[in-house]
């Protein structure tokens, strides 16, 4: 069975406007990133690259909450939905949901996420959350693409967001892997990620049945795969065993060789943690073949658990265009990864490009999408 | 080809476990892998699934509480993650006995246990690995659960799930698919209070011991505001192989 994405809604610090964010994308600026300080937590803060008119003063929970409901409205709408059809399935990836607690004194436990989603949007087919850290989004597709092939389900919503809290922040802090400037995924001098907030949710479907309903195609999913380095609590391995693993199930499902992969977008933060390992797994699983990667979280950020599934969004958007969105901010490419990095748009024939994702812990999710029709 | 259950265990307390193996939850699940020779260093490809419900709470306001009192310094880098993480006793798992397969946490309160079960079934058909890990924990009681299982000819147990959202209880019509997907009649196991305290594994258990003997069994599972899967096992008779 093939499986279409045929409703699409997201929101980022660029706003939640297609054309927008894809300029944003492949032009910049990116947006603007200001100091953000917890409102119960004094002394905690970091440079944030919130989502416009954010009220901070909100439980990150409800935060969540207020935007998954409000995404997977739209992400319904966008299919010529007004409701969600009987036996919606939903897949939600968010490194926090309703967990960043954090205050003085502690917050009780906010509401249970998927329940009051669900209630909600009127789901009732396979609902889970998949909090896997950074690659929460990825997996989120992943599952939610298996459901409708196994038969689960006819729909699926899917996809994930996060936004700022003091448990995200005092953690990355502790971590020291944020920037004080701008992030530089594959430069020489990168130093460390922008903290972001937003995500995006996308209806799945079999592409006949969208077909059937006269639903434009955003593009297909055509393969996932997951899988674990078994190396390092918080660093990738140096090998990137796991990400590679991910990238060979993902293309042994779509029935893909590596070549067919016209471009690459890749998880890497912005962290030297990250991209000796990433690099690594691309060459393992493409060898002489260089394939084009860029990473956009060096225009929209690292949105945590929603940063895959505005990677999604912008390889849709690449499909859209045919052309390869750069990776912002990078002077000198770190020569050393022997990678093909994009520094600017490159126009270029795409029909299968790939999303990949890893988290602290270990965790790696792979996503390969095909062009839809949507845009004839 | 059928689902294989290899090993069963549970952990009650917190075992005596080596000091590189962090946290309460990380030693049960240690202690249970160590003696589990299909992981140990076999070349099997293992995946990892970890069935989440409202423990992560607990979780979260250990960290909470370290944090307002100790300051986020009074980490180490690998606590963070292995100890106040959700997923993250299981990553320490899949690093210690290199579990380089699929790696899930799925969320999904007391339907957690038959949807990782549903999921790691689904992943050992397509070949995505050849063991599947399911687990489950509780902070508060403590208490861990695992299952080992594959994919093999051995087995002739076949699982099938339903979903029966909205429902206070399956339907006529949800058992009737459930029977027809296995092939035949299964008994409906009564929960009991215990098995809402488990994300679902106790009674999973239960079932799958019983479907082993020859007893076709299904266990539903519900959450409360009104979510369910029904999930049940049959033995086929080694006859009956390939008549679907």
């Amino acid at each position: 069975m093939r499986v279409a994405i045929s409703g699409c809604a997201f929101a980022s610090p660029f706003g939640s406007d297609f054309d927008t964010f894809w300029q944003g994308l492949c032009q910049g600026p990116m947006p603007v990133a200001t100091w953000h300080s917890e409102p119960n937590f004094p002394g905690l803060g970091c440079r944030l690259a919130a989502l416009p008119g954010a009220d901070h003063q909100e439980a990150p929970g409800e935060r969540t909450l207020a935007l998954s409901i409000d995404l997977g409205r739209q992400a319904l709408a966008s299919a010529g939905l007004i409701q969600a059809p009987r036996g919606t399935g939903l897949a939600l990836g968010s490194a926090w949901m309703e967990g960043d607690i954090l205050g003085v004194p502690p917050r009780p436990p906010g509401r249970s996420l998927l329940p009051a989603i669900a209630s909600t949007l009127g789901l009732t087919g396979p609902i889970t959350g998949t909090p896997i850290a950074c690659a929460s989004s990825n997996y989120a597709l992943a599952w939610a693409y298996d459901r409708l092939r196994a038969g689960d389900c006819q729909y699926m919503l899917a996809g994930g967001v996060d936004v700022a809290g003091p448990m995200a922040i005092g953690g990355y802090l502790y971590l020291d892997v944020m920037t004080d400037t701008v992030p530089r995924p594959f430069a020489v001098n990168q130093d460390g990620f922008l903290l972001s907030e937003g995500g995006a949710f996308f209806l799945l479907e079999p592409l006949e049945q969208a077909r059937a309903a006269g639903r434009r195609v955003w593009g297909e999913i055509v393969g996932t795969g997951t899988g674990h380095d078994a190396s390092h609590p918080t660093r990738t391995a140096p090998d990137g065993r796991g990400l590679a693993f991910a990238m060979r199930r993902a293309l042994q499902e779509a029935g893909l060789s590596p070549d067919a992969i016209d471009y690459l977008n890749a998880h890497s933060p912005g962290t030297a943690a990250n991209d000796a390992g990433e690099a690594a797994a691309i060459h393992a699983v493409f060898g002489s073949y260089r394939v084009p990667v860029s990473s956009t979280k060096g225009s929209h950020g690292h949105a945590q658990g929603g940063a895959n599934a505005l990677e999604a969004l912008a390889c849709l958007l690449a499909l859209r265009h045919q052309v390869a969105p750069p990776t912002l901010h990078v002077d000198q490419v770190a020569e050393a990864l022997g990678l093909d990095v994009i520094v600017v748009p490159r126009p270029m024939v795409l029909q299968h490009v790939l999303s990949l994702a890893s988290c602290m812990g270990g965790a790696n999710a792979a996503v390969i999408f095909a062009r839809g029709d949507k845009w004839g | 080809m059928g689902l294989n259950v290899i090993r069963m265990g549970r952990c009650v307390n917190e075992p005596d476990e080596p000091s590189r193996i962090i946290g309460p939850v990380g030693k049960q699940l240690h202690h249970l892998a160590k003696d589990w020779s299909e992981l140990q260093g076999t070349g099997a490809i293992v995946g990892v699934y970890h069935a989440l419900g409202r423990e992560k709470l607990d979780v979260h306001q250990v960290t909470v509480e370290q944090i307002v009192s100790k300051g986020f310094d009074s980490f180490r880098v690998s606590a963070m993650v292995f100890e106040h993480m959700t997923y993250g006793p299981f990553a320490q798992l899949a690093i210690t006995y290199g579990c380089t397969g699929p790696f899930w946490t799925l969320e999904a309160n007391e339907l957690a246990a038959p949807l990782a079960l549903w999921t790691a079934w689904h992943d050992l058909q397509k070949k995505r690995c050849d063991l599947a890990i399911i687990g489950a924990y509780r902070r508060k009681t403590p208490t861990a659960w695992m299952l080992l299982v594959s994919q093999d000819d051995t087995s002739t147990l076949e699982p099938a799930l339903i979903h029966t959202n909205g429902h206070t209880h399956p339907t006529t019509e949800h058992l009737h698919e459930l029977n027809q997907r296995l092939g035949g009649d299964c008994a409906l196991l009564t929960p009991t209070a215990k098995d809402h305290d488990t994300n679902g594994f106790d009674a999973l258990y239960q079932s799958l011991t019983l479907a082993q003997a020859g007893k076709a069994t299904a266990i539903w599972r519900c959450t409360p505001d009104g979510r369910g899967t029904l999930l049940g096992f049959r033995r086929r008779d080694v006859g009956t192989l390939g008549a679907n």
